[in-house]
C-alpha cells in the first residue's frame, strides 16, 4: 500500500503549515521534496513519524512500517561512540554497525565520540544509523550537508542499492543533489505547503553517471522552475 | 616533563593551604591571648591537647562512627528518595501537582523547625537520620527534575522514531543527561547533610552522638571540647566530600560530563 496524505490540516498558532494537503506517493523510488526552507516540508515528513500530529486528516500506508530517518540535525548521543550510536538502533548489533560505518567511509573512526568527529563525519554516522535500522521507508532531511561530492555519491549508491523496492523521501535545497538522486521531484511552496510542479527523472544512476548531459538537463529543469521570484 | 610539573603544581597547592592554615592559627592564638579566657576562646594548643585526649579514647571512635553512619544513611536515603520522587513528578502530572509543592515547602522550612517537631514523633537516635533525609531530598529532587526537563528533546524524538525502547531510552538518553545534575546535587548536599545532622544531634541528644558530646561540653563549660569536636566534624566533612568528588570523577569520565 502506497503512502498517502489525505486532507491534512496543521497549524502552529497563527501559522498554517498544512491546509487541506493531500498527496499520494509511489510505492518505491526516491521522491525528492524540493523547496525553500520554511515551506513546511520537514513538518510534513515529521507527520509520517508521528513526531508532529496533524490537527485533522489522515496518513495511510504507514501502518506497521519501520521508518528510518536522517534528521536535519545529526541527533547523535554525545556520550557514546559512533559505533554505539549506530548499534543502539539495531539491538546492539556492533558487527552491523561497523559494516555500515565502513560503507560510509568511517572505517577506523568507529570508537570515536561525536565530538571527536568533523561535521561531515557526524552526518555520515547519522546516515549509517538510519541505514542500519533498515526501515521500510527512509526519510532523509538534507542528509548530505558537509559531504563532498564523491562521498555523497558513494552514500547515494548504497542507499539506492538497499532501497531499490522501497520508498525514499528526500528533502534538499540542492538542485545537483536532486538531479543525481531523485526519481521524482516535487517542487514545493508554502506555507501553507502545496505542490507547484512534479518532475519525473527516469534515467538510472549509472546512466546519469555515464552521461553528464542527463544530469545537466535534470538540474536545469529544476532550476528553471524555481527561479527566484521577487514577490 | 609532565609528572614534575604536576608535582610542582601539587606542591604549590599544598604550600598555599599550609600558609593559610598557619596564618589563621596565628590569628586564633593572638585572639585567645588577648581575651585570655579558656572558657570563651581556648588557644589552638589547648584545643589540640583536648583533641589528642579525645582521639585516645575508645568512646571517641564509637561516637564518631555512629554519627557518621547516621548521617550517611540519611544522605543515601535522601538521595534515593529524591531521585525517585523526581522521576515520579516528572512522569506523572498528578504526582507533580500533589508532591512538588510539598517538597518546595520542605526545602523552605528552617531545619530547626523540623528538628523540634520531629523530636515529638521520632526516637532521638533516629532523628538525625530523618533530618538529614529531609535536607538532602529536596536538593536531589530539584536538581534531578531540572536535569530530566533539560534532556534534549531532539534526542528523545530520535529514540522514539528508532523504537529504541523505554529502558534503553532511560539508560542511553536520560541517565547521561541527568548525571551532571545528580552529581552536583550530591556534592552540594553532603555538606548540608553534615551540618543538619550534627545540629539535629545537638538538639535531640541521642545517647551516642557527636552532637550530644558538643552539647554536653557546652553545658559543662568545656569550650575546648566544643572546638575539638567541631574540628573533627569539619575534617570528616571535608574528607567525605573529597571521596565523593573522586568517586564522581570516575562516573563523570564514563558519561563524558
Amino acid at each position: 500500500m502506497s503512502l498517502s496524505f489525505d486532507h491534512l490540516n496543521l497549524s502552529f498558532g497563527e501559522r498554517t503549515v498544512l491546509n487541506d494537503f493531500s498527496l499520494e506517493l509511489p510505492e518505491s523510488g526516491v521522491v525528492c521534496f524540493f523547496g525553500a526552507s520554511g515551506c513546511g516540508k520537514t513538518t510534513l515528513l515529521h507527520t509520517i513519524t508521528s513526531l508532529v500530529k496533524p490537527q485533522s486528516g489522515n496518513i495511510s500506508g504507514i501502518g506497521g512500517k519501520k521508518i528510518s530517518v536522517v534528521f536535519q540535525e545529526d541527533r547523535l548521543l554525545p556520550w557514546i561512540s559512533a559505533k554505539q550510536n549506530v548499534s543502539v538502533v539495531c539491538r546492539g548489533d556492533e558487527k552491523l554497525a561497523e559494516e555500515w560505518l565502513q560503507k560510509v567511509g568511517l572505517a577506523g573512526e568507529e570508537d570515536k565520540r561525536p565530538e571527536q568527529l568533523s561535521g561531515g563525519m557526524k552526518r555520515r554516522v547519522a546516515i549509517a544509523r538510519a541505514l542500519a535500522y533498515d526501515g521500510d521507508i527512509l526519510i532523509l532531511d538534507e542528509p548530505f550537508n558537509g559531504l563532498d561530492t564523491n562521498m555523497e555519491r558513494t552514500v547515494i549508491s548504497h542507499i539506492k542499492e538497499q532501497y531499490t523496492d522501497k520508498l525514499v523521501l528526500f528533502i534538499t535545497h540542492d538542485s545537483a543533489e536532486a538531479a543525481f538522486f531523485a526519481d521524482e521531484v516535487y517542487l514545493l511552496s508554502g506555507p501553507p505547503l502545496f505542490v507547484n510542479k512534479k518532475l519525473q527523472f527516469s534515467a538510472s544512476i549509472s546512466e546519469r553517471l555515464a552521461d553528464s548531459s542527463i544530469l545537466e538537463k535534470y538540474q536545469a529543469s529544476i532550476e528553471s522552475l524555481t527561479l527566484p521570484k521577487n514577490d | 616533563m609532565m609528572p614534575s610539573t604536576m608535582r610542582n603544581k601539587n606542591n604549590s597547592k599544598i604550600l598555599k593551604i599550609l600558609v593559610s592554615v598557619i596564618f589563621w592559627l596565628a590569628v586564633w592564638q593572638i585572639i585567645s591571648m588577648i581575651i585570655d579566657k579558656v572558657l570563651l576562646v581556648p588557644s589552638p594548643l589547648t584545643v589540640l591537647a583536648h583533641l589528642y585526649v579525645l582521639l585516645a579514647t575508645v568512646d571517641f571512635w564509637q561516637i564518631t562512627a555512629t554519627s557518621l553512619w547516621r548521617i550517611m544513611l540519611g544522605f543515601v536515603l535522601g538521595t534515593v528518595f529524591g531521585v525517585a520522587l523526581a522521576v515520579l513528578t516528572s512522569t506523572s502530572k498528578i504526582a507533580d501537582t500533589l508532591i512538588s509543592p510539598v517538597v518546595r515547602v520542605v526545602r523552605a522550612t528552617p531545619v530547626v523547625s523540623f528538628i523540634i517537631l520531629a523530636l515529638v514523633w521520632i526516637h532521638s537516635s533516629s532523628l538525625p537520620i530523618f533530618i538529614v533525609f529531609l535536607m538532602v531530598l529536596p536538593v536531589l529532587w530539584s536538581n534531578v527534575t531540572a536535569g530530566i526537563a533539560d534532556t534534549d528533546k531532539q534526542l528523545l524524538e530520535m529514540a522514539r522514531v528508532f523504537h529504541i525502547g523505554r529502558l534503553k531510552t532511560v539508560m542511553k538518553v536520560y541517565v547521561p543527561s541527568v548525571m551532571p545534575y545528580f552529581l552536583a546535587a550530591c556534592i552540594s548536599s553532603i555538606g548540608l547533610a553534615w551540618k543538619s545532622g550534627i545540629a539535629a544531634e545537638v538538639i535531640a541528644s541521642p545517647r551516642i552522638a557527636m552532637g550530644t558530646e558538643m552539647q554536653n561540653a557546652k553545658i559543662y563549660l568545656e569550650t575546648p571540647d566544643v572546638f575539638a569536636w567541631t574540628i573533627v566534624v569539619i575534617i570528616l566533612s571535608l574528607i567525605i566530600e573529597k571521596i565523593l568528588v573522586k568517586l564522581f570523577k570516575k562516573v563523570s569520565i564514563k558519561y563524558d560530563v
